[in-house]
């Protein structure tokens, strides 16, 4: 009997969104969930695509081994949270909020190339912010996103370049 | 495919098959040849050893040959000694000295050495094309290669035919103002036409006017055409490229494939959109003021054209000088930038030894030496450009000495002459300019050859045109296969070796003895040149390409990982994966946890060829890979040799998930990662020397046992500190 693909596909446990319940959990980095009746706790959503498929869910239970150490339990995964219904929806999204901490870029202000660094002034819905990256490589276009990485592994993210005004979109047409 | 062999020159090639020609008796074929530069006298010359199935031959340019037969040959071997070396035949009458060569032919000696050898022991390993054409066929002309460049602009023929017009105008429009000129002397100046200067002025306004608008439209179409053409020629390049068989990528390095899609395909579209209507039109522009220029006035242009040679003559000369100057300079200054790069990140090392003042000197030096070779080339630049300015003014005066007499005297008007002298500066410009194109044009034109080159090699490995498509069950036989990638020198000797569906086989042996190519030829990146391989009873020869690789997958030592996601490298196996099934294949291959723990999970980056990853991790990736088409052959080539034994131990485990139900082929270098395989082959020199379960050869005492103490005893060794 060949192992194939599809029985690794069955252990991932993908669930639709009308059988899932998400509520806030005991932290602010944890939510409960109630699957087929069952409910689980401790649970952290984690986002395999957290740039390419933000709405793509899986959820990890933490629980401690008896010799203290964290072990970790995937319990379903959900392939559009945006499909769950409206109070689990934004418990989990004010979580992931927490947990995904990956500003939208509103705005290009000042992008100055010279040098090893690029030197970026941008406006973000969570406020405006100064950043460097290295290289070209840390700016990556996704057909009309655009995600910036800078020196510290920080996240930004332009949703849709074309949505930009034109200084921004000149800038950026600069580097990505 | 001995064409791509650029450290041998054409000229070279032919001397030797001529020389082979003369030399080679009725059925006697050449099997190898060799060039040396050294003579027996100690000094350079040209000497050819020829490698037939019946003599090793010394040949002699000049003639008088010397040759043994292959029967009276026990043996041969390659000597070397400092900045040379030689190859000895031991023969039956004893050893001789039969060649010497300088370092730069070791390689093809070595070569040479073992396919004497090859043929001698009587494991002679003849490929089925019988003789290989060595020899370059060198019957491509210039021609050919023009008017396959010529071919890329037909599409865009309209495009071509307007920038052509449009050039064309623009010289002719630059030929009025001079002639306007003369109006303005002769008929306003000297007859106070007072009513005509208006008229001229606008004129040429219009013309200045039209002509800037012509050229704005000129340089566009040109490089519009440029960008058409290069865009086409590159796509077709590297079509071609990814068409080729692996052989083609194994002969020649990708830096040179790199720079044959890059440079030389720059170079040809300079030719094509650039130097082409500038031949054109600087021809045209020459025949143009030149025709003017003698029928305006005979004895004045002969003047004019005394500048003429020392442009013709002097610039190629100029250029070949100031070709050497230049890179002197340059070279002075990578001398300046070297030691500076060496000595400021060694600066502790400068400051240990207080060898401040020594660096200070020695920077001062090559700066020095930078300073003395820019003057060198402000000099050059000096001895030249100037006398030839200075020639022409001389003419000029001439002109103006002679023809202002013929003004005075009245056989000629003040504005003809104004006319001459303005038509006469612009007769030196397209002079200058096709001098100066010559050299580009040939090398445009050898460009284009190295491209052409490319585009015309067919690949080695194509689908036969019966070729079927199936779903494997499985099964593998290796039927008396034999390959080398070298003609004469086998790597793999008559393997036959039959794999059932499921079974999990192990392969072993020393590096060198043909592990890897047994993969390869299972792969089809090359065909085997005598057997065969059969899938499911039917020889991979009759499978399509395709249908083949989706279904035998490979996870290498030192797996490729492409700039881009994980999630872009892993779903490269299966280009329409969905995000489900990726995760899939990086959990049955033990990678999801890891990934999962990465900055931004399935879709960080891997970095520059993978560099952000550690290598047990790039290992898992590429194992993801191999695995989400779900192949039922799975080779692994050496994939844990690589990591340490943490890693192993977890790629081993992602192994496990995947066996069951597929066969699958280890080479392994650590004996530790076989201990579970159905049967383990061992391969030495090419051949399988041992066949068993790890048991079985362990008892047995062979090759494997040996190897299995030998790795044993080095983790005993290495464990023995840390428990003493």
């Amino acid at each position: 009997m060949v192992t194939p693909i599809s029985d690794f596909l069955v252990q991932l446990n993908i669930v639709p969104a009308e059988k899932l319940k998400v509520e806030l959990g005991n932290r602010s980095d944890r939510v409960r969930i109630t699957l087929n009746g069952i409910v689980y706790d401790n649970i952290i959503p984690k986002l395999p695509f957290p740039l390419s498929i933000p709405e793509f869910v899986i959820f990890v239970q933490v629980q401690t081994s008896e010799k203290g150490e964290p072990q970790n339990q995937e319990i379903c995964m959900l392939k559009d949270f945006r499909k769950l219904d409206e109070h689990s929806r934004h418990a989990l999204e004010e979580v992931l909020q927490k947990i995904y901490f990956i500003p939208r870029v509103l705005k290009v202000e000042r992008l100055e190339t010279s040098g090893d660094e690029f030197e970026w002034e941008i406006l973000t819905d969570r406020g405006p912010r100064k950043l460097h990256t290295r290289g070209r490589r840390n700016v990556i276009s996704m057909g009309t996103r655009i995600v910036i990485i800078d020196t510290h592994d920080n996240i930004y993210y332009v949703e849709d370049v074309r949505k930009l005004d034109g200084k921004s979109r000149m800038l950026l047409e600069t580097v990505a | 495919m001995a064409l791509l062999e650029e450290h041998i020159d054409r000229e070279l090639l032919e001397e030797a098959e001529r020389l082979a020609k003369s030399i080679l008796r009725n059925g006697e074929s050449l099997l190898y040849q060799a060039f040396s530069d050294l003579k027996e006298d100690n000094t350079y010359g040209h000497r050819w050893l020829f490698v037939t199935n019946q003599r090793v031959i010394v040949a002699t340019p000049g003639g008088g040959n010397e040759q043994v037969e292959l029967r009276e040959i026990r043996s041969a071997t390659v000597n070397d000694y400092t900045g040379n070396g030689d190859l000895e035949l031991e023969t039956s009458s004893g050893t001789r000295e039969i060649i010497r060569f300088s370092r730069s032919c070791t390689e093809q000696f070595r070569k040479a050495m073992l396919v004497i050898n090859e043929l001698v022991s009587e494991r002679a390993f003849l490929g089925k094309e019988g003789a290989v054409q060595i020899f370059a066929s060198n019957e491509r002309r210039k021609r050919t290669t023009v008017m396959w460049l010529l071919g890329y602009l037909r599409p865009h023929w309209p495009f071509a035919v307007l920038g052509m017009l449009l050039s064309l105008s623009v010289t002719g429009l630059s030929l009025v103002p001079p002639y306007l000129m003369r109006t303005l002397v002769d008929e306003v100046i000297e007859k106070r036409n007072f009513g005509l200067l208006p008229v001229l002025t606008l004129t040429l306004v219009s013309i200045y006017a039209i002509n800037t608008i012509m050229s704005i439209a000129q340089s566009y179409t040109l490089s519009y055409l440029a960008q058409k053409v290069v865009f086409s020629m590159r796509s077709q390049v590297y079509e071609h490229l990814q068409l080729l068989s692996m052989g083609f990528y194994d002969r020649i390095s990708s830096g040179r494939v790199l720079s044959r899609v890059t440079d030389d395909v720059g170079r040809v579209n300079w030719f094509l959109v650039w130097g082409i209507p500038n031949l054109v039109i600087n021809s045209l522009q020459i025949i143009g003021i030149g025709m003017i220029l003698f029928t305006l006035n005979l004895g004045l242009a002969v003047f004019a054209l005394l500048p003429v040679p020392m442009i013709v003559i002097g610039i190629p000369l100029f250029r070949k000088k100031a070709r050497r100057v230049y890179h002197k300079a340059w070279r002075r200054w990578a001398d300046m930038s070297s030691l500076l790069v060496d000595t400021i990140p060694g600066a502790i090392v400068v400051k240990a030894y207080s060898q401040e003042k020594f660096e200070v000197k020695r920077l001062i030096e090559r700066m020095t030496m930078v300073v003395k070779s820019n003057l060198e080339t402000t000099r050059l630049n000096l001895s030249f450009f100037p006398m030839l300015g200075f020639t022409a003014s001389v003419g000029a005066a001439i002109v103006w000495y002679i023809g202002g007499g013929q003004v005075l005297s009245g056989t000629l008007t003040l504005g003809t002459l104004w006319m001459f002298v303005s038509y006469m500066w612009m007769f030196y410009g397209p002079i200058q300019s096709l001098t100066n194109l010559v050299q580009p044009l040939q090398e445009a034109i050898t460009s284009g050859e190295r491209v052409l080159e490319i585009v015309e090699l067919q690949p080695d490995i194509k689908d036969a045109e019966d070729a079927v498509s199936f779903n494997f069950k499985g099964d593998i036989e290796f039927k008396n296969v034999s390959f080398g990638y070298q003609p004469y020198i086998p790597v793999v000797k008559n393997i036959t070796l039959s794999i059932r569906a499921g079974e999990t086989i192990g392969i072993v042996g020393p590096s060198g003895g043909g592990k890897t190519t047994l993969t390869k030829l299972l792969l089809r990146f090359y065909d085997p040149s005598e057997g065969s391989i059969l899938i499911d009873g039917i020889d991979i020869r009759k499978i399509k390409i395709q249908t083949l690789r989706k279904q035998v997958g490979i996870v290498q030592q030192d797996p490729f990982l492409f700039y881009g996601s994980v999630a872009f490298n892993i779903s490269y196996g299966k280009i329409d994966s969905t995000p489900e099934e990726i995760i899939a294949a990086a959990k049955a291959a033990n990678a999801h946890d890891f990934i999962m723990s990465s900055y931004a999970g399935y879709d960080s980056h891997v970095g520059e060829r993978g560099s952000r990853i550690s290598g047990g991790e790039r290992q898992r990736i590429a194992i993801a890979r191999a695995i989400l088409t779900d192949p039922k052959i799975l080779v692994m080539d050496e994939a844990t040799s690589s990591v340490d034994t943490l890693t192993e131990r977890q790629i081993q485990k992602a192994l496990e998930n995947l066996v069951v139900g597929r066969t699958t082929i280890i080479i392994a270098h650590r004996l530790s990662t076989l201990q579970k395989a159905d049967r383990i082959v061992v391969i030495d020199k090419g051949k399988i020397v041992e066949v068993g379960n790890h048991e079985e050869l362990v008892k047995a005492g062979g090759l494997y046992s040996k190897l299995y103490s030998a790795q044993f005893a080095e983790a005993q060794e290495a464990v023995a500190p840390l428990v003493r």
